[in-house]
């Protein structure tokens, strides 16, 4: 719904928010404002409808991961005024963090990087509940992480709390 | 901490979409984040992930919202000030029973969760005849983490209560309570089936027999217990030494439902009683 660029309209501020592989997002600065990381480049370079700011990301954030934040940064500047009210917005939370793995940490990230708060507690609570009760070995698999410990640096982690890996 | 970011985005630039180069996905501060949503245990045991997880894992910020947010208030209860290095730290030693409110009880933390635990001095409870010396003495026992514990010498009424003020317990929780005692050689007559463990909790209340005394050879198997639903307050060993039975459960919601009153009497029977050593009264959060 958000993906691909709009024709800024009407005179109002616009920025250009630009992915790797070269799709270009025209959001509103409310929805601009969403983001910390927007908010603080923007009062300091300014932007205009004329002459809209271009934000490069970098490649980690595809366009299909700031699609997502796009649309989450969008539903959020406009509150829980429109379209059913809080609880609508309750509901397009929930459902917005229904993604696979991949998607899911990517988003992560990407909200972590553009400093969306409320939108990396949404999937950090997700990526919690997927990983709650996993063994090590499960954790890094999900994470897709190597361990970088020696067999001797496992031991004294292992123990000093034996009673969280019974 | 923007160029934080940056450095970890260029980081992202070279390695493309590979995720084989440990975590440079998420920073570490998203990995405290993640982890803020699990449990102490969870995040112990993900220490073991990678160098990175082993320091999120130990911050201050992911343990300081494990610790209780009344804390520092908790803190200022305790008879023997807690020294502590980091909050993680804080959080272990406080897994260990410190003396609060005057040593009036005992408090702790449940390690996997760190919900509140806390233990009634039978000092601070009310005990039949408990001040006459000839059913109750009171001695001091190295074992014992209150100063003084009452003996049962003999009595035929035997009832006992105590209460803890609910906004002292985690909420949201469902707990059990447990009498938490020790019973001399030659204990007897603490096993009557009118002897009742009870706890009420606003208009809650539960009640359920109790016995003190080790069970008989030929009783029920653990599976006819399990099917009767009394497997749950048979009498338990402790770590700590000491032998525990339930006296019932209860759940704590907003913390605004008064006091939890727990009591376990046989005035019924009156049959003579004696060998009870007193350790006091938990609640500990249910598994």
């Amino acid at each position: 719904m958000s993906e691909g660029t709009k024709e800024p309209d009407g005179g109002e501020e616009k920025v250009v928010l630009k992915t790797h592989d070269g799709q270009e997002f025209t959001v509103d600065m409310a929805t601009a404002n969403q983001s910390g990381t927007l908010k603080n480049l923007l009062s300091e370079v300014g932007s205009s409808s004329n002459n809209p700011q271009v934000i490069p990301l970098p490649s980690s954030i595809t366009s299909r991961v700031l699609g997502k934040v796009v649309e989450y940064c969008q539903r959020h500047a406009a509150g829980g005024g429109r379209r059913g009210g809080m609880q609508a917005l309750e509901q397009f939370d929930e459902e917005l963090v229904e993604l696979d793995k991949d998607m899911l940490l990517d988003v992560t990230y990407a909200a972590a990087f553009l400093d969306v708060p409320r939108l990396l507690d949404l999937t950090s609570q997700a990526v919690a509940d997927a990983i709650k009760n996993m063994s090590v070995e499960e954790v890094r698999h999900y994470f897709g992480v190597v361990s970088d410990f020696t067999e001797e640096e496992e031991k004294v982690i292992r123990s000093e709390c034996p009673w969280a890996f019974e | 901490m923007a160029t934080q970011k940056r450095a970890h985005a260029e980081e992202d630039e070279e390695q493309g979409h590979d995720r084989g180069g440990g975590f440079a996905k998420l920073p570490e501060e998203c990995v405290a984040q993640v982890l803020s949503y699990t449990t102490p245990r969870d995040s112990c045991r993900s220490a073991l992930v990678s160098k990175a997880f082993l320091s999120a894992a130990g911050s201050d910020a992911l343990w300081e919202g494990f610790l209780p947010s009344d804390c520092a208030e908790i803190l200022s209860r305790a008879v023997h000030p807690v020294q502590y290095s980091s909050k993680k730290d804080l959080y272990f030693r406080l897994c260990h029973p410190i003396l609060v409110d005057g040593g009036g009880k005992s408090f702790l933390l449940e390690r996997s969760t760190g919900k509140k635990t806390y233990m009634i001095s039978p000092a601070k409870m009310i005990l039949a005849h408990g001040s006459n010396h000839q059913y109750w003495t009171w001695i001091s026992l190295p074992e014992s983490r209150f100063a003084k514990v009452p003996e049962l010498l003999s009595v035929c009424w035997f009832d006992i209560y105590g209460s803890i003020d609910s906004r002292l317990l985690s909420r949201k929780t469902a707990y059990v309570a447990y009498i938490v005692f020790k019973l001399v050689p030659d204990a007897y007559g603490l096993d009557s089936p009118h002897q009742k463990g009870s706890v009420i909790l606003g208009s809650y209340e539960s009640a359920n027999y109790v016995s003190l005394q080790p069970e008989e050879e030929e009783e029920e198997s653990d599976e006819e217990a399990a099917e009767e639903g009394t497997e749950g307050r048979r009498m338990r060993s402790r770590e700590d030494g000491w032998l525990e039975v339930e006296l019932g459960e209860f759940y704590i919601d907003e913390g605004d439902e008064g006091d939890v009153e727990m009591r376990l009497r046989e005035t019924e029977e009156l049959q003579w009683k004696h060998g009870l050593i007193l350790q006091g009264f938990e609640v500990r959060p249910k598994k």
